[in-house]
């Protein structure tokens, strides 16, 4: 009945994660359906919503942060 | 003929709203075109479910008309009469608050006025002399809600924050997190996809102190109205326990039990009772999933201190229902797919705002996980919620602190109030007055159990006490507790300054010295979703209340009437006034603030602002083959948690209580509060404090039971329409004055000489509310049914405690909380008394003097309030606008 | 065509959604079909509401939306002076707010109830179908679909308790729901043909609960009831609350409640169908 990987298991509510390309982001909703992301710049969170599934490359390419 | 359409949303739901020449003529439910997303369908017992192609609000949205042009719109800007700006604060004639009238001031002289004392004041005793309160909702939309607008510009500004406390869900908030968890959506659980497992499963639906019809899924107006039949129409029984057969129940019921009001956990008692002697629960679930149940079941079979076997013959002496009764209800509940709970989303309830109304909410909880809670076609759901809806598109609501312009990622800058102390809301008057408060918990306590125990005092150590109040939308006569206390501390010198700003010439409206007149939503750009409290906020999820996933561009409708003005300008020009003008708006209007909100959702990606806002309103459709993930189903079935907005440890298969399962003795409880009176850690039956066994009884021997308003929401609608007034199970409107409806049974209003229709006080020690009687065999016998949230506040003598036509029956319930460590509000506690009124009969409302004087000043050809409420002043204001804007006349 | 509207009280949770959106449309606004409403007192669309039941025990409502009948063949057409009152080819029955003034025999007139009698005005007024919503090709051309266009109350209601259309076209919604329904004209306007269809309002029901013996506790379930009334014969068993219950009984009659049960004694009662009752709290003796 569940799906297989919680998507809540890979990336942490209010954690932050680092792209390959330097940039931060923050997770700010944690939904066994997808999570969604603001990407953090001096602190402050800028641009769109970014929706991901777990199994997206970009979610993949994710590395928690600090 | 000018004729535009825009649309908007209140409480009451979504309106599309028709405006010729500049004035609204119609306002509609919003119709779906053909553009518009297919309904989901859901296929159960051979036949398949599909919503009505419509957004469906209640009855009270299609009054949004005469809300803008409303007879008690605050017009100008006003200033007490005998106000006097001392320099030192004092001397001010404070004792006349609620008493004196207004003169008209200009934009100019209020604000000015406004910012003078909040410098005065903060700089003589520091920011936290400053203290602010909203209602509920006054509004929909996100840039005008509370924790928008008016949370940006206090915590900029520096304030004591009033907390509110939990207001709907007070056992469940305070209760049930002890039993289950669920702390995050504030003792309720949750919902998801049980529609569809109600539709394809459910035998027995027991709507415990709910009434669908009447509370309408908070904010879902009436788009689950028809699930409730399609559940009828597959022969599903349906069950209502309450001391008043409501609205929905004498509609629907096949069986209705009214038990004495604060009697509920008896009945619980004796179900129980009935499940342990005849062995009809789920024994495995219960020894998979609960936690010290043998200790609970023994105090229920009579083994435990009290060695009082919770028998139903017990039960019935004191619920007043038939012993053999009860021991059916228990074995229909046991011997068939049963859902059921309390309150409009299943953790709310009447029941729950009562002296004991947390172990109420921790013992049903019990019982239905006795009966294996989460399979399929039991669960908690109670024909409100849980419908399918598109999870991959995200639009904010208004408790989500992503979605309030008081924050990033909204704003740039996030407002952070440098202020620590804090007020509660049903006890400000105490704190004011007594100069000293203490309490325990946060009010919402969504963050965690622990936070229901934060020790609270006030004035917080090295703080000065409250001298200015900032009342904003809404009026809490109606809606508090013991409310005549609120006359006092508005009348305290304490007080130096009060500023009220609102739409209408509500209750406490009138009890200010400077009135700042806020515009409808009507009159000003937002945007909001339907029945959306905040996806990630404290009830996650509530669209699914809905049929329609429908986010809504609430188009200015026409320009703000009179002198009122949106509540942002108005903060907007304070804190211009104050020096970081443009540090609160950022340089946006609020047009700008409402495309962030399309920008920072999923909202941009799915439409573009161009075509939302030209359309007005946006559909999420759901997904044809939707995935399911049902509440509660994976705890029964013993998978990790896979529904929206659960915590990590639900993934372990655990609820969130220290054990991980059901707790029949609470540790959490064990653990915080071992010994709490209230709420003790095996949750149990107790005799309220106000209840048929105080002394108090002796004397005021009738239960009152206020809840949630049918004809009205949050105080807003009943004061403004008339028609309203005209439906008889609402009110009666008698030489002027709209009398709210009060019930009671046939054999006490004969013991009183009472007959329906007749006048009939209710009083107690409290004060005393004048209403019209309803003798009806719908209530039980013990039982006064008046419905609370009353906007009108109609004391015969203005600014005293002296009798009120307004209906405000809540100055008659108690101000004290459940428990010394349970902050909660119990008004469903109220004993009093009644008798047949045959004094003198008022012949006004005893208000409208005060404004149509500020009218006729204004404008010796104003209408009066009873011109409007009965004759042709609606037309004329109408009329007026349209002059004015086609550039003949100023109004 | 034969545009009407079907009621159907079944449907109706008496959410007033009806009523709000007549008033929404017609209090203040003259129309050119109509004068203005006032704002108060009038209720071209009303929601009868009323309880159903002696005692608390059972009690149900009816809820009725009311409005004109919109009758093929009107009263207040009857009653009416120079052409004041007229019925449109597509069934509507309007009353000419000029031609009408001072003719307050046209309120008197209506069997429903329907028609009222504005005192400042002095004209006769009530229910227009909104046929000048109906008439106006503007109304709603931003929706694109003419079908759409409907009476205020009809698209106000959010639980299918009315309907419109066409009763000339048997395949219409309103006609297969008439069709399948029970047909339950308000007495006033029994044996009109009229365009407005009430549909299922209730009659009169007998009810009770079986008990067995006051020493066990226990509702009976299963006990066999009979009920003769009207020369009619309805039989029923109680259920898992030891309830049973009657309704659709004929009115006015002379009843007979009969209640047994193996190894029991049974019960007879004398009641009437003049109103709903409860008729009783029955505790069976062992025979």
């Amino acid at each position: 009945m569940a799906n297989s990987v919680m998507v809540q298991h890979l990336f942490k509510l209010g954690g932050f994660y680092k792209a390959p390309d330097g940039k931060l982001y923050k997770v700010v909703v944690s939904d066994v359906f997808n999570i969604r992301l603001f990407e953090i710049a001096d602190g402050n969170m800028t641009g769109p919503m970014i929706k991901i599934r777990y199994d997206d490359d970009f979610a993949k390419s994710l590395v928690e942060a600090e | 003929m000018a004729e535009k359409v825009t649309h908007s949303i209140c409480v009451g739901g979504p309106i599309a709203i028709h405006t010729v020449d500049g004035v609204i003529r119609r306002v509609r439910p919003i119709v779906f075109d053909r553009n518009d997303p297919p309904g989901w369908v859901i296929k159960a017992r051979g036949h398949e479910f599909t919503p009505n192609r419509k957004a469906q609000p209640a009855f009270i949205a299609l009054t949004e008309k005469n809300r803008a042009y409303s007879y008690d719109r605050i017009r100008y800007p006003m200033i007490r009469e005998d106000f006097a700006e001392t320099p030192d604060g004092q001397n001010r004639n404070t004792q006349n608050r609620g008493k004196s009238g207004y003169r008209r001031a200009t934009w100019d002289e209020a604000l000015d006025l406004v910012v003078r004392e909040v410098k005065r004041l903060q700089e003589k005793y520091g920011k936290e002399t400053v203290t602010a309160c909203t209602g509920s909702h006054h509004s929909w939309g996100l840039v005008g809600y509370k924790l928008s607008a008016f949370a940006r510009f206090f915590r900029m500004l520096g304030y004591t924050e009033i907390k509110d406390n939990p207001d709907s869900w007070e056992g469940f908030t305070w209760g049930a997190p002890h039993t289950y968890g669920y702390y995050w959506r504030l003792g309720g659980t949750e919902a998801f996809d049980l529609l569809e497992d109600a539709l394809q499963n459910v035998e027995t639906m027991i709507m415990w102190s709910h009434d669908p019809d009447t509370t309408r899924g908070g904010y879902a107006g009436n788009e689950s109205t028809m699930w409730r039949h399609w559940l009828d129409d597959l022969g599903v029984a349906f069950i209502y326990i309450d001391p008043y057969n409501n609205f929905s129940s004498v509609k629907q019921a096949d069986k209705w039990f009214g038990p004495r009001p604060g009697t509920d956990a008896a009945l619980c008692e004796g179900i129980a009772h009935v499940w342990l002697t005849e062995g009809t629960y789920d024994k495995e679930y219960i020894a998979k999933h609960a936690h010290r149940f043998d200790e609970w079941a023994d105090y229920i079979l009579g083994n435990g201190a009290d060695r009082l076997p919770k028998t139903p013959k017990w039960a019935e002496g004191e619920t007043g229902i038939p012993a053999a009764d009860i021991k059916a209800l228990a074995r229909r509940w046991a011997s068939t797919k049963t859902m059921g709970g309390s309150g409009l989303r299943g953790g709310f309830g009447g029941v729950c705002r009562t002296a004991n109304g947390t172990e109420f909410a921790r013992l049903m909880v019990q019982l239905f996980a006795m009966q294996g809670m989460g399979k399929p076609g039991q669960n908690i759901w109670v024909g409100t919620t849980g419908a399918p809806m598109d999870y991959g598109f995200w639009f904010g609501g208004y408790s989500d602190p992503l979605s309030q312009i008081a924050n990033q990622p909204i704003a740039d800058v996030t407002a952070v109030n440098s202020v620590t102390q804090k007020l509660y809301r049903p006890n400000v008057p105490d704190a004011i007055l007594d100069g000293h408060y203490e309490w325990y918990g946060e009010g919402f306590c969504g963050g965690g159990i622990d936070l229901e125990f934060t020790e609270n005092i006030y004035p917080k150590p090295g703080c000065s006490k409250v001298h200015m109040f900032w009342r904003y939308g809404g009026t809490f006569m109606g809606t508090m507790l013991d409310t005549n206390k609120w006359i006092k501390m508005y009348q305290s010198p304490e007080l130096e300054f009060v500023v009220n700003q609102d739409i209408h010439f509500h209750g406490e409206a009138r009890f200010a010295d400077v009135i700042l007149p806020a515009c409808s939503n009507l009159e000003r750009y937002d945007i909001g979703e339907l029945c959306n409290s905040g996806n990630g906020g404290y009830q996650s999820h509530s669209q699914t209340g809905n049929s329609w996933q429908v986010v809504v561009f609430q188009d200015k409708a026409i320009e703000p009437l009179w002198e009122s003005r949106s509540d942002y300008w108005i903060f907007s020009q304070v804190a211009a006034r104050l020096g970081w003008g443009d540090k609160y708006t950022e340089g946006r209007t609020e047009l700008d603030w409402c495309k962030r909100f399309w920008e920072k959702s999923d909202l941009c990606s799915r439409i573009s602002w161009e075509e939302f806002t030209e359309k007005g309103y946006y559909v999420a459709g759901v997904p044809e083959n939707w995935e399911r993930h049902p509440g509660f189903r994976w705890f029964a079935e013993g998978f990790p948690c896979d529904t929206p907005n659960h915590k990590p440890f639900q993934e372990e298969g655990k609820l969130g209580t220290f054990t991980g399962k059901f707790e029949f003795v609470s540790e959490s409880l064990l653990y915080w509060a071992p010994h709490d009176e209230a709420r003790t850690p095996i949750a149990t039956y107790k005799h309220s404090w106000e209840g048929h066994h105080s002394i108090k009884a002796k004397k005021y021997p009738f239960h009152l039971i206020t809840p949630h308003p049918r004809f009205d929401y949050h105080t807003q609608h009943n004061s403004s329409t008339p028609w309203i007034w005209e439906i008889p199970e609402n009110r009666r409107y008698i030489d002027g004055n709209p009398y709210l409806v009060a019930r009671i049974h046939p054999k006490k209003a004969e013991e009183k000489g009472i007959a329906d229709g007749d006048m009939i006080l209710l009083f107690n020690e409290r004060g005393s509310v004048l209403c019209v009687a309803r003798v009806t065999y719908r209530v039980e016998e013990n039982t006064i049914h008046a419905y609370g949230s009353s906007g009108i506040y109609n004391p015969v003598e203005p600014g005293t405690a002296s009798m009120d036509i307004g209906g405000c029956v809540n100055v008659l319930s108690p101000g004290r909380l459940m428990g010394d460590m349970v902050p909660g509000m119990a008004p469903n506690s109220t004993l009093l008394d009644v008798c047949k009124y045959d004094g003198e009969m008022p012949r006004t409302q005893y208000f409208e003097y005060k404004l149509d004087k500020v009218a006729k000043e204004a404008d010796p050809d104003a209408e009066t309030c009873v011109e409007i409420i009965e004759g042709h002043g609606f037309e004329k204001i109408q009329a007026k606008v349209k002059s004015a804007l086609a550039g003949k006349v100023a109004i | 065509m034969r545009l009407g509207i079907a009621v159907d009280s079944r449907m109706c949770m008496a959410c007033y959604c009806c009523f709000t959106a007549c008033k929404d449309e017609h209090c203040g606004y003259d129309t050119p079909l109509s004068a203005k409403q006032p704002m108060m007192g009038q209720y071209w669309i009303n929601i009868r509401e009323w309880e159903r039941g002696d005692d608390s025990r059972r009690i149900k409502t009816a809820t009725v939306p009311t409005l004109c009948a919109h009758c093929q063949e009107p009263e207040c057409l009857e009653a009416a002076e120079s052409g004041a009152v007229y019925k449109r080819p597509d069934g509507i029955v309007i009353i000419d707010p000029v031609k009408s003034k001072g003719q307050k025999q046209i309120a008197d007139a209506c069997p429903l109830g329907a028609v009222f009698w504005n005192e400042e005005l002095e004209i006769p007024q009530k229910c227009t179908m909104c046929a000048e919503l109906l008439d106006d090709p503007d109304y709603l051309s931003y929706l694109g679909d003419p079908s759409l266009k409907r009476p205020r109350c009809v698209e106000a209601c959010p639980n299918r308790a009315l309907i419109f259309g066409d009763l000339d076209d048997p395949n219409s919604e309103i006609s297969r729901l008439v069709a399948s329904q029970r047909f339950t004209p308000p007495e006033p306007i029994a044996g009109r043909e009229t365009n407005v269809k009430y549909l299922n309002i209730p009659t009169v029901f007998l009810a009770g609960t079986v008990y067995r013996p006051p020493d066990e506790e226990e509702v009976f379930i299963g006990a066999k009831v009979t009920v003769e009334a009207g020369g009619e014969t309805f039989t029923t068993e109680t259920n898992y609350f030891g309830d049973w219950e009657i309704e659709w009984l004929p009115k006015n009659a002379d009843a007979t409640v009969t209640i047994e049960a193996p190894g029991y004694k049974p019960v007879t009662y004398k009641a009437k169908t003049d109103a709903d009752h409860y008729v009783a709290m029955t505790y069976l003796e062992r025979a």
